[in-house]
């Protein structure tokens, strides 16, 4: 048993928080149980203006809404925000860079 | 504690909403420490949205007063949320158990009928059950009638609202992945219409340049205060100051307390927002485990960002020309000594902006300014008809603005006045019928292609010409 670890959170963004947002967030979500990375990161979502940026890893958006996020991490921008693959790609490259 | 406290105990509508909530994490099987969360949330957040229902309340009556003394209207702000928080507090329970059911009404539809769409837009079923009490209410059903009437209603509309938009929705996305689940289909289809019939598809509205100064249209608070503040000036100018200092504010002077008055108001929507997404945070996931397992082919239902990010240019343009719309609507009801709808700019900028990527998606800029601007229209008319129908949320002057809602207000009103609560029943167990036979008889055998398309089958796409027309495969161009 590994001691209690902090995990590492994963934003998704909307404009409201409340529906779309929660979609990528499940997303995440699943992507990270797949490759057995839950432990270490966890997913929350939020809107665009109540996000406490100071212990975020690294936020997700759609393409439309990701230039106007001023956020001193990483955000990374989804063309589609349905498609698992392309969320899956650009989160691994992420989370890689950040280890 | 005896059953009969235990029974008050369960039947605060929030401790009787976390219980659902409960019930379904324990399902779930989720680990304990999720279950605490989820249940302790979902109780809050019902009590953040009555709370946030109380400061918008408290916000929108001075309004009201200073609008009838000073321009001698009745006026009525469009705001979901609002809407919601103030109907809330008195119908908590009705509230809770049409969201519930009507969900489980959906995840039934979409398995029996040929509609896989699974509503996973957690806080549009809310205000849509909200809308459902508060129309049933008025027309004096309550009790069981009620809670079947208004579960099996959320349930269709969950079902028939992604379905008018597909068509559309596809050809925007590119998949046939996920449906629009935004209780407004009816403006965004006439929006597409519009743009196919006077659009021209060659002027996209990405080829424009839009100043980046714009940006913060997309803060809804923002925007929200700001034009609470314009609304509540004017209305406090036309008072005048003598009016405001004497009867409202208490001594303080008319434009502080008009501004403050707004900040109210946008503090009572970010309350109510915080409230649903605390709430729904526990609802959606389990509608769609329950999905993965009932409905083999479920296509999920996303909020309106899901089309954004393909043309945001046209979002700009059609909550611009939205905002126009309703204001235009606006003028013309004062003239015309109707009842007034002042354009509310949170379902204006969502639907407004809907509207826009529906209309340039089939005409272009020329699509997308239409579009915005019959949206605009439309959510301010049909709020307009809706009225008589809300009964008391009507006094306390807030509405719905969405097209659905509004369709859906008059429709069953107009049911059960007409025919009654059984024909109301039996009017909607005839649509479920046609929802289940008329798909059926209407796919194209021979290539097995239904007319409606929303088999998420990708065989289906193979066999026939749609392949060429929707590439599903084909990433699509990268946006300059």
């Amino acid at each position: 048993m590994s001691g209690y670890t902090i995990q590492k959170e994963i934003w998704a963004v909307c404009n409201t928080g409340l529906g779309s947002s929660l979609f990528v967030e499940m997303n995440i979500e699943s992507i990270l149980a797949r490759h057995g990375m839950s432990d270490r990161f966890c997913a929350k979502h939020g809107a665009l203006y109540d996000i406490d940026w100071s212990r975020v890893l690294c936020a997700v958006a759609a393409s439309d809404l990701a230039p106007h996020i001023a956020a001193p991490c990483p955000v990374i921008a989804l063309d589609s925000i349905i498609d698992s693959g392309e969320l899956e790609s650009k989160l691994l490259a992420v989370l890689e860079e950040q280890e | 504690m005896n059953i009969g406290s235990l029974m008050v105990l369960l039947l605060q509508p929030a401790v009787f909403m976390s219980v659902i909530v409960l019930t379904g994490l324990l399902i779930q099987r989720k680990p304990f420490s999720n279950v605490v969360t989820g249940t302790v949330k979902s109780l809050i957040g019902f009590e953040m949205i009555i709370m946030g229902g109380s400061i918008i309340t408290d916000a929108t009556q001075p309004l009201m007063e200073m609008m009838t003394h000073g321009f001698h209207i009745q006026g009525t702000i469009l705001n979901e949320e609002a809407a919601t928080g103030v109907i809330l507090r008195d119908y908590g329970i009705e509230i809770s158990l049409i969201m519930v059911l009507g969900l489980l009404c959906n995840l039934i539809l979409a398995r029996i009928t040929r509609f896989h769409y699974v509503f996973m837009t957690g806080h549009q079923s809310m205000y849509m059950a909200a809308l459902i009490v508060c129309v049933l209410r008025n027309a004096g059903v309550a009790g069981a009638a009620e809670i079947g009437l208004g579960s099996l209603m959320a349930g269709i509309v969950m079902i028939l609202s992604p379905a008018v938009t597909q068509s559309f929705t596809r050809k925007i996305c590119r998949s046939d992945q996920a449906a629009l689940g935004h209780f407004s289909s009816f403006s965004y289809l006439l929006a597409a219409l519009a743009g196919k019939i006077f659009g021209d598809t060659e002027h996209s509205a990405e080829k424009l340049k839009i100043p980046g100064c714009l940006s913060f249209i997309r803060d809804t608070s923002v925007i929200l205060f700001l034009t609470m503040s314009v609304l509540n000036l004017l209305a406090s100018a036309a008072a005048g100051n003598e009016y405001v200092q004497t009867i409202l504010s208490g001594g303080q002077e008319s434009v502080v307390f008009a501004l403050k008055q707004a900040a109210y108001f946008t503090i009572g929507f970010t309350v109510i927002t915080t409230g649903v997404r605390w709430l729904v945070d526990e609802i959606v996931p389990a509608v769609r485990g329950i999905s993965k397992v009932l409905v083999p082919r479920a296509v999920p239902t996303i909020d309106c960002p899901l089309v954004f990010p393909y043309s945001p240019n046209s979002l700009v343009i059609g909550f611009i020309f939205s905002f126009l719309g309703g204001f235009a609507s606006m003028w013309f009801m004062i003239a015309c000594g109707l009842p007034v709808i002042i354009p509310g700019v949170v379902p204006h900028f969502f639907c407004g902006a809907t509207a826009g990527v529906y209309g340039n998606s089939t005409g272009g800029t020329r699509g997308a300014v239409l579009g915005g601007f019959v949206n605009g229209v439309l959510i301010s008319f049909l709020p307009m008809l809706a009225l008589p129908h809300i009964g008391t949320l009507g006094n306390a002057g807030l509405s719905f603005a969405d097209a659905d809602f509004c369709i859906v207000a008059i429709l069953l009103s107009g049911w059960i006045g007409r025919v009654g609560v059984t024909g109301a029943f039996l009017i909607m167990f005839c649509i479920i019928a046609l929802m289940i036979l008329v798909p059926e008889t209407l796919t194209d055998r021979e290539k097995d292609i239904p007319w409606f398309i929303q088999d998420n089958n990708k065989s289906v796409y193979e066999s026939g010409d749609l392949k060429v027309l929707f590439p599903l495969g084909e990433k699509r161009e990268k946006r300059e």
